[in-house]
């Protein structure tokens, strides 16, 4: 595998070290792999989040506020959606700090604002997820291998599992 | 024409955070932002001749 970032990437010693790396990324969007150095990374996964979040916030879309709702479904996806939406850190506390993405009800684009507001969100999660991986030394080559093996795996066992069925129907048959 | 920019922007930025997120080559990264937005465009347009069809 090819690093893009090898020669300057920086790498944390202890898991504490990778909690605060997660912590930094959740909170300002790319923060964490600019930590660790790597910078063109931090550019696109910052720039796409802020993006998202921006036209999220023009497109009239609603930031939830962990708040009560009407009944207990609704307070439920109030809850789900403050989580997501504080995924965006930062964004999201300036964003209700200065009363920005109330959402307009009757605005055509309403529903896309949401999508967008929360999209960014789970993004930077992503993100904040990636930089800790990354602290750590993480090697996406070797989990990507052990993956497909187990799915190889997986499916050599139903495979057998399913010709041993029919050879047992073959046997069962009247001759 | 808004839903429809917004679709395939959305599209894009999901293909390119989930690409990002999963390998450090800037070769693999590329591949997949396209391998995905294709699927999804693909799946965007089906499920959209879907609607079409079935609307009344």
């Amino acid at each position: 595998m090819r690093d893009w970032e090898a020669a300057s990437a920086r790498f944390v010693s202890s898991k504490a070290a990778a909690a605060g790396v997660f912590f930094l990324a959740i909170l300002v969007p790319g923060a964490g792999h600019l930590y660790l150095r790597r910078r063109k990374k931090a550019l696109l996964l910052a720039s796409i989040i802020v993006v998202t979040f921006v036209l999220g916030v023009h497109l009239e879309g609603k930031l939830f506020a962990f708040e009560k709702g009407q009944s207990g479904s609704e307070t439920l996806i109030n809850y789900i959606g403050s989580l997501a939406g504080l995924g965006n850190g930062i964004l999201y506390l300036v964003a209700i700090g200065f009363g920005l993405a109330k959402g307009q009800i009757d605005q055509p684009t309403f529903e896309i604002g949401i999508t967008f507001l929360l999209s960014a969100g789970l993004f930077n999660i992503l993100a904040a997820v990636d930089a800790y991986r990354c602290s750590i030394g993480y090697d996406y080559d070797a989990a990507e291998a052990a993956r497909l093996q187990a799915r190889g795996e997986k499916k050599a066992k139903r495979r057998a599992r399913k010709q041993s069925a029919r050879q047992n129907k073959r046997q069962q048959l009247p001759k | 024409m808004t839903h429809f920019l917004c679709l395939i922007y959305i599209s894009f930025a999901i293909s390119t955070v989930v690409a990002t997120t999963a390998t450090n080559d800037p070769a693999k990264i590329f591949k997949r932002t396209a391998k995905y937005f294709g699927m999804m465009a693909i799946g965007s347009i089906a499920v959209g001749w879907l609607m079409f069809l079935l609307s009344p």
